[in-house]
Parts: C-alpha cells; sequence; structure tokens
C-alpha cells in the first residue's frame, strides 16, 4: 500500500516534470521540471530496489545532463521577448498526445493481458556486485565498446565546441 | 556493526527527502511571516534592485562564456566512465586478472582522450583570461 | 514494512534533523572563534558567556530581516534554491551511521537512516546534486556577480565530483563494498587496519576534494567575498542566506564524519570508546575546515582547474592502475 502511494506520487512527480519542462516558456522553469522529472525517475528505480540505475540516474542525469542544459541556457541566453512565436504550442502538443494515445492503449492491453505472476527477483538483484559481474564476465565486447564510444564522444566533444583562438588577441 | 534487515532500504530516503524539503521550506515561510510582521520596512526607490553599480535596472541578458560548457560535456564523460568503474571495483577481488586486463584497456582509451583533449587545450582556462 | 520500523525512521530522521541544524549553528560560532583565536582577536563576547548566545542573536537577525526578492529575480527559483541547498545537505547524512548500534530498551537501534547498499555512492552523488541551490539561486537572481559564482560553480563542483569518485575507487577495490557500515568493519582491527595506512594518496585526494565539494577556503570561489562580493548569496537576505549556511555547515560535518568513516576506521569495534574516538576524529576534521580557512589564501579559478584536472586526475587514475597491479600479485 505505502509503496504503491509512493509509486503514485512519483509518478505524478515524472508526469508534471516532463509537461512542465516542454510547456514553460522560462527556460530555467523548463530546467528545474527536467530536473525534478530525473529525480522522480532516480525514486523510481530506488523504489524497484535497482541499485546501480539508482546511482546512473542520480550521477549522469541529475549531476551532469541537467548542468549541461543548465549551461546552453545560461551560454546563449535569449532575452524573452526574442523568443520565437509559438502561439500554437499547445495545440501540437494536444495533437502528439492524440498521436501516442493509440500506442499507450496498446501498451495498457498488452499489461493487463500478462500473467500476473511475476518471476522473483534473486538475492543481490540490481546490485552493484551482481551488476559488475554481469557487465565484465558476460557483456566484455560491449562494454570494451562502449569505452570506444566515449573515446569517439570525447573527441568530437572537443572538436564541436572547441573554438580555434582568433587572431585579435 | 550489523547492516540493518530491511525489505525496503530506501525508504528512509524518501521520508528524509520529504520532511527535510518540507521542515526548509515550511522554515523560509515562518520566516516570511516574521519578516512581514517584524521587519523595518525600507521605502526606499532603489531598494528591490539588484546589486550592481548604475541607478536604474535594466534586463540585460546574462551570458557566460561557452568554455564552461565544455568543461561539462568532458565532465560528463568522465562521470560514465566512472560509473562504469564503480562496479567493476567492487567486484575487483572476484574478477581477477581477467576483470583487470579488462578495465585496463578501457583506462588506456580513456587517458588516449584525456591527452586529446589536454592536447587540444580543452582543460585550459584560455578564454577567461 | 513493520510499524516499528517507519516509528524508528521517523526518529532518527528528527533527530538528525534537530542535532544537525543546531550544529550547523555552532558550527558559525566555532569558526568565528577559531578564526578570532587563530587572529589574535576574542570573537563574539557580548551575547551571553563566552559570546554562546551569540546563535541565538543570529538566528532572530534572520529571522526579522525583511524579505527581500529583487526585481527581475525569477521567483519561484529564486526562492526554491536555498531549500535545495539545505534539504540534500540533510539528505546525504541517511547513509551515514553515526554511531555504533546500540541497544535502549532492548531495542536495537540502529543510527543510519538508511542503509542502503551503495551508501558511500549515494552520499556522493547527494552532495553533487546540491550545488544545485547555488547554481539555481545564482542564475535566477540575474545580478552579475551570482552569475560569475554560477559558472565557477558548474565547473568547480563537477571537476571535482570525478576526482571523488576516481579517488574512491582504490579503497573500494579494497573493501568490496560501497556501504560505510563494511568500510568500518573492514578496519574494525584496530589502527594498523585503517586505509589510510594503505592508501595514502586516495585519502588525501579525497581530502582535498572534499574542500572543493563543500566550498570551504584554499577552493572558496563560488562565494568570494574579495572579488564577487557574496556569489550566489548577493541578493538574498534573511533566512534564505541563511539556508545556504546551514547547507554549508551541515556539508562539512557529513563529509567529516565520512571521511573518518572511510579511511581513519569509523568507530571501530564499536564500543563506547570506539564512538567516542569516532566523534573526535570527525571534530578534528571540521576543525582542519576551520584551520585551512585561517590559514591559506584562496587560489584563483584556473589554477583549481589545473589543479583538477591536470594534477588530481592523473594521479587518482595512476592511483587505481598501481593498487590493481599490488592486489594481483
Amino acid at each position: 500500500m505505502l509503496e504503491n502511494s509512493i509509486f503514485v506520487l512519483l509518478a505524478l512527480f515524472l508526469l508534471l516534470g516532463s509537461a512542465g519542462m516542454v510547456g514553460f516558456k522560462q527556460t530555467l522553469f523548463s530546467a528545474i521540471s527536467f530536473m525534478m522529472a530525473m529525480l522522480a525517475l532516480a525514486g523510481m528505480f530506488a523504489l524497484l530496489d535497482n541499485s546501480f540505475l539508482f546511482l546512473a540516474q542520480i550521477m549522469v542525469s541529475v549531476g551532469a545532463v541537467v548542468v549541461l542544459s543548465l549551461l546552453v541556457i545560461v551560454s546563449v541566453n535569449v532575452k524573452e521577448e526574442n523568443l520565437p512565436k509559438e502561439p500554437a504550442k499547445f495545440r501540437w502538443m494536444l495533437f502528439a498526445v492524440v498521436l501516442v494515445a493509440p500506442l499507450a492503449i496498446v501498451i495498457y492491453k498488452a499489461l493487463t493481458y500478462m500473467p500476473h505472476t511475476w518471476a522473483k527477483t534473486g538475492e543481490g538483484y540490481g546490485s552493484l556486485k551482481m551488476m559488475g559481474m554481469t557487465l565484465f564476465k558476460d557483456w566484455v565486447l560491449p562494454f570494451e565498446i562502449v569505452s570506444v564510444l566515449l573515446l569517439a564522444a570525447m573527441v568530437g566533444a572537443i572538436v564541436i565546441a572547441r573554438k580555434e583562438p582568433s587572431n585579435d588577441a | 556493526m550489523e547492516h540493518v534487515s530491511t525489505t525496503s532500504p530506501y525508504f528512509g530516503v524518501f521520508v528524509l527527502f520529504v520532511i527535510t524539503f518540507g521542515a526548509f521550506y515550511a522554515t523560509t515561510v515562518a520566516a516570511r511571516w516574521a519578516s512581514r510582521a517584524l521587519a523595518r520596512k525600507d521605502t526606499e526607490k532603489l531598494k528591490l534592485s539588484i546589486y550592481e553599480c548604475g541607478p536604474e535596472v535594466t534586463k540585460q541578458p546574462n551570458r557566460i562564456s561557452t568554455q564552461f560548457y565544455l568543461f561539462a560535456l568532458l565532465f560528463l564523460l568522465f562521470d560514465v566512465e566512472v560509473v562504469f568503474m564503480f562496479p567493476w571495483a567492487i567486484d575487483f577481488k572476484l574478477l581477477g586478472w581477467f576483470g583487470f586486463v579488462e578495465m585496463l584497456m578501457f583506462i588506456l582509451l580513456l587517458t588516449i582522450g584525456f591527452i586529446y583533449a589536454w592536447k587540444k587545450g580543452a582543460l585550459e582556462w584560455h578564454n577567461i583570461k | 514494512m513493520e510499524v516499528a520500523y517507519i516509528i524508528e525512521t521517523l526518529i532518527k530522521i528528527v533527530v538528525i534533523l534537530l542535532v544537525f541544524s543546531a550544529l550547523a549553528g555552532f558550527g558559525t560560532y566555532f569558526e568565528r572563534k577559531i578564526l578570532a583565536f587563530m587572529q589574535r582577536r576574542l570573537g563574539p563576547m557580548h551575547v551571553g558567556p563566552f559570546g554562546l548566545l551569540q546563535i541565538a542573536a543570529d538566528g532572530i537577525k534572520l529571522f526579522t530581516k525583511e524579505d527581500i526578492v529583487p526585481t527581475n529575480a525569477v521567483g519561484p527559483i529564486f526562492k526554491i534554491a536555498p531549500v535545495i541547498t539545505a534539504a540534500t545537505a540533510f539528505m546525504a547524512a541517511a547513509a551515514i551511521p553515526f554511531l555504533p548500534q546500540f541497544t535502549i530498551f532492548g531495542y536495537t537501534v540502529h543510527p543510519i537512516v538508511a542503509d542502503v547498499n551503495i551508501g558511500i555512492l549515494y552520499i556522493l552523488g547527494v552532495m553533487a546534486v546540491g550545488f544545485y541551490g547555488p547554481l539555481l539561486g545564482s542564475l535566477a537572481s540575474s545580478n552579475k556577480f551570482a552569475l560569475i559564482s554560477a559558472a565557477r560553480a558548474a565547473s568547480v563542483f563537477i571537476s571535482y565530483e570525478v576526482v571523488t569518485g576516481l579517488s574512491l575507487l582504490a579503497p573500494l577495490m579494497m573493501v568490496g563494498s560501497f556501504s560505510l557500515i563494511d568500510f568500518n568493519n573492514y578496519q574494525a582491527g584496530g589502527i594498523g587496519d585503517w586505509i589510510i595506512w594503505s592508501q595514502p594518496v586516495a585519502f588525501v585526494l579525497f581530502w582535498i576534494a572534499a574542500f572543493a565539494e563543500t566550498g570551504r577556503t584554499p577552493f572558496h570561489l563560488v562565494a568570494n567575498d574579495h572579488e564577487i562580493i557574496d556569489g550566489f548569496g548577493t541578493e538574498y537576505s534573511g533566512m534564505r542566506w541563511g539556508l545556504f549556511f546551514i547547507g554549508e555547515y551541515a556539508n562539512m560535518f557529513f563529509i567529516s564524519f565520512v571521511i573518518v568513516l572511510l579511511f581513519l576506521g569509523g568507530f571501530g569495534d564499536g564500543s563506547v570508546l570506539g564512538a567516542l574516538g569516532f566523534l573526535l576524529k570527525m571534530s578534528f576534521f571540521f576543525f582542519f575546515f576551520l584551520w585551512t580557512r585561517a590559514a591559506w589564501p584562496d587560489i584563483r579559478p584556473d589554477q583549481l582547474m589545473w589543479l583538477c584536472w591536470k594534477v588530481l586526475m592523473p594521479l587518482a587514475v595512476i592511483n587505481v592502475v598501481v593498487t590493481g597491479f599490488v592486489m594481483m600479485f
């Protein structure tokens, strides 16, 4: 009962945060809604006792991705009156909601048809110990590919974000 | 000291989250009430202006250099790598040489990226001299 | 989940909130006294015996200051930012065992709010979220000094987060668990078992990073008084400003606890003597924060980044690799 109510609360925050991120005109409000949604998602992972996802969510999404978006907001800080006019914004959002509604119904139907006997997770499921054993024993190649991907991302980030020093110095 | 045996260890975190945010927000609300009742109200014209020089409050866009964005981007990548290294660190004794060599390759690639960033001057503070 | 557990958790949370809010107040008193003695002054003397009631006087003053939200500030975010700082500082306390377990009226109490299995990482993650307070506060107050403070907060805090994580890897490899309770049990055998002897580099790196994460003096750039007024706090008044400081001092206390638990044996076997030693060691680290403030100048932001990216990070990675080789052979 308690877990259900906590879940509902977190889900509410997640939905409100996501809606706020799209809906607010003031960019700082969008950023803080984004943060709220990410925190609520971390809370859901904690509710599932999945430590690794909780940790990754807190450290990467909340700790880094939201900062990145905040820094984008500050480094291109546009005056509010210079923002593009979006008179049909909420109409578009409504349209999007109508568009994904069938998908939501399909997911709901699929979930209700599922058998209600869930597989029991073993001892230590979702802990970093189990996660590490799986990652470094069974998924070695994907892990190393991820490291190459991160290297490529780093090089790309530097090439894109770094301006060549101008000659007027 | 023994561990606490409970089925939902994150319950305390959630309650602490709710209580701390509630308590500290209530503190600011209480302070607002107290100050409305007690504080000496100053009716000077520029009281509410921001603390900068200049008499008129104008709304200017506050911008910072994109250099900070690059730092944040690099941080994000290193953060992801560190998050990958944590599960390895606690399984270190169980994984043995195999895991260690794996992680050495990972660290090698990380170092290549790090040296590239260093050589390209991405770690300098040069835009803000 | 039984009712007794819920009640126990609630009681622990209330105790932690009250004790550390009070300690944060006393922290400002200690800081002023210690700084004063180091500069051959007396510090607060007039309110109460030895100026001890200065904290109460400050509290009254903070509550009765006029509550100001400047023009052009983004109101709601301006108001929520100090709450974020204070609340996240206290949330980090959830995974810290403050004392060894004790039995009272036949009921065994574990003085830890949430015994999560990612313990130390949870603390670091939540402390990292804490810097949204200064960041959002300064962005919302639309002040130029606060803006510089925001830029510094964004670059300094996140850079040092990587150093903290990397420096922790080597001790984690030895202990094989994230829980601070396991760290404590690993070192329960006495002074010889302390991790500081086998991981001195990791200890120093973590300690340096602790100064950056709490924003204390050698790295006091986010609110550096003589350059950028009060940084993120420039536009704040009254209790909102006070909440930033409650957060900062609570963070100092909690990180002192964490350093002792990680590297200096914690409370050892859990005897009364061990618990007293734990508090003493913690007090030393808290005192060291204040001592550094009296003895060291601030460093420049570019020096800070240089130190983080070009000295501490390579050192931390080398430390991990060397530890790996030593443990393998």
